[in-house]
């Protein structure tokens, strides 16, 4: 089995929007109900230019504020070229799909508003966050199910191993589908979830739970450096990727899941996880960890999106560690993709962070 | 007042019209100041800006017209110009 790794991130500013979460320390609590007004646009994106965006993108571009505003001005020091953006998606735009089919259907093409058009393009949410931040560098969408928000972690490492980037923002934007794309039925509803009923998971059940069948929604944004040279006031991390061919998930398990997550397991590994062939295999591998590492089964709906991984890496990253921690997500898909990113949690004692040094002149300046 | 052509443009009308596109107050909507460079209109607000413009008033502006909604008076001359040819 082929493990594909890259280099290794610090993780400098977070940011995180969704129903319920005021702040990555929230970011592993119960995701709350989208409620109507959820989100207040104006209050998140002050300013011109924001108001006809499609909702989804307006989480991304609020979640990369907060991102920028917490890593400091580091951002900005960095040369445009050296900026990248790497944004996982999956239902983000379908809802929005869906209502622009019904106005050309019914009104006509010419209906269409000229602000939201783009977004037929699903690459058009990255994009938009690269104007925000006058990226130049590198701008890439990926849309793995569920796994895309790791993937887009391991992307942005490749990056700056590469040296193509200083600084990436990594993010991850999902929108609830529409009623009638929503077919999932109530989580843990159906008699197939044997991840969600494994012995792990009656202990340690995760977000999802209470949050309605394909209904993520909201933003989670990191802002990486390379982690020689960067400032991991957060920690670093490390993502890799396998594949777990659906047909023969338990048999292959052991061979796939070995290497992906290593000899030496973390002290903690949240796996988000559905009742597929996958899921249900890497679940039941997981549970030979027992006593070696706490494992917390968040279980994903069937038309989960790829939010959750990487609010978790935001949650785990949030919390406070008096000596360096080894955490890990792990994210696998109906489809057989897997991936693995494995943080070391920067040790700091109360609620405040150390803001980072200013970059200095020679690393580049607008 | 697409009713009603004859009773022409009332630019204050097409002044609130604007400053609601561009998410501006309405006082900086000035007769004279220029869409582009003094407001900051990229091409898609203007397109944005056409539309209503089209749907308010019941009129076709054509691509290359956008070009000229440069500021509220030309607009008010064009809207004007185009709702005169509709009687």
């Amino acid at each position: 089995m082929v493990t594909v790794s890259t280099g290794e991130l610090a993780v400098v500013g977070m940011g995180v929007v969704g129903p319920g979460i005021s702040g990555p320390a929230d970011a592993l609590a119960p995701a709350g109900a989208a409620a109507p007004g959820w989100f207040r646009a104006q209050v998140a994106l002050p300013g011109r230019g924001y108001r006809r965006l499609p909702d989804a993108c307006k989480y991304l571009l609020a979640a990369s504020r907060l991102a920028v505003g917490d890593a400091g001005d580091r951002l900005t020091q960095t040369e445009r070229d050296h900026r990248g953006a790497a944004v996982a998606i999956n239902n983000t735009g379908a809802a929005l799909l869906e209502a622009m089919d019904r106005t050309i259907m019914r009104e006509g093409a010419a209906e269409m508003s000229p602000s939201s058009s783009p977004f037929i393009a699903m690459s058009s949410f990255a994009s938009r966050l690269s104007m925000e931040h006058d990226i130049t560098g590198f701008n890439l969408t990926v849309n793995s199910p569920v796994t895309a928000g790791l993937e887009a972690l391991q992307i942005a490492a490749r990056a700056v191993a590469a040296a193509r980037a200083r600084a990436v923002l990594v993010g991850a934007v999902e929108e609830a589908l529409s009623p009638s794309q929503s077919r999932a039925p109530a989580l843990g509803s159906s008699p197939q979830s044997s991840a969600v009923g494994s012995p792990l998971c009656s202990s340690a059940l995760g977000s999802s739970l209470s949050s309605a069948p394909g209904t993520e929604v909201g933003a989670a944004v990191l802002h990486c450096e390379p982690a020689v040279g960067g400032c991991a006031r957060y920690g670093t991390c490390r993502a890799r990727g396998a594949f777990l061919a659906p047909g023969v998930a338990a048999r292959d398990a052991p061979a796939v899941l070995g290497p992906l997550v290593g000899d030496d397991p973390p002290g903690r590994i949240d796996a988000v996880l559905d009742d597929s062939a996958v899921g249900t295999a890497a679940a039941r591998w997981l549970d030979r960890l027992t006593g070696t590492c706490e494992v917390v089964i968040v279980p994903a709906p069937a038309q989960a999106g790829c939010l959750t991984p990487l609010q978790r890496v935001v949650g785990l990253f949030a919390q406070e560690h008096t000596a360096p921690t080894r955490r890990a997500v792990l994210a696998a898909s109906a489809q057989g993709t897997l991936a693995y990113a494995e943080l070391t949690v920067t040790p700091r004692g109360g609620s405040s962070l150390e803001p980072c040094a200013p970059r200095v002149a020679a690393e580049g300046g607008k | 007042m697409s009713d009603n052509p004859t009773a022409g443009v009332n630019r204050e009308d097409l002044r609130a019209l604007i400053a609601e596109e561009l998410e501006l107050p309405t006082e900086e909507v000035t007769d004279e100041a220029n869409l582009r460079t003094d407001l900051a209109v990229d091409s898609l607000t203007a397109m944005e800006v056409a539309v209503q413009l089209e749907k308010k008033y019941r009129i076709k502006i054509d691509e290359e017209e956008i070009k000229s909604l440069t500021t509220l008076a030309t607009i008010h001359q064009l809207v004007s110009a185009k709702l005169e040819t509709a009687r």
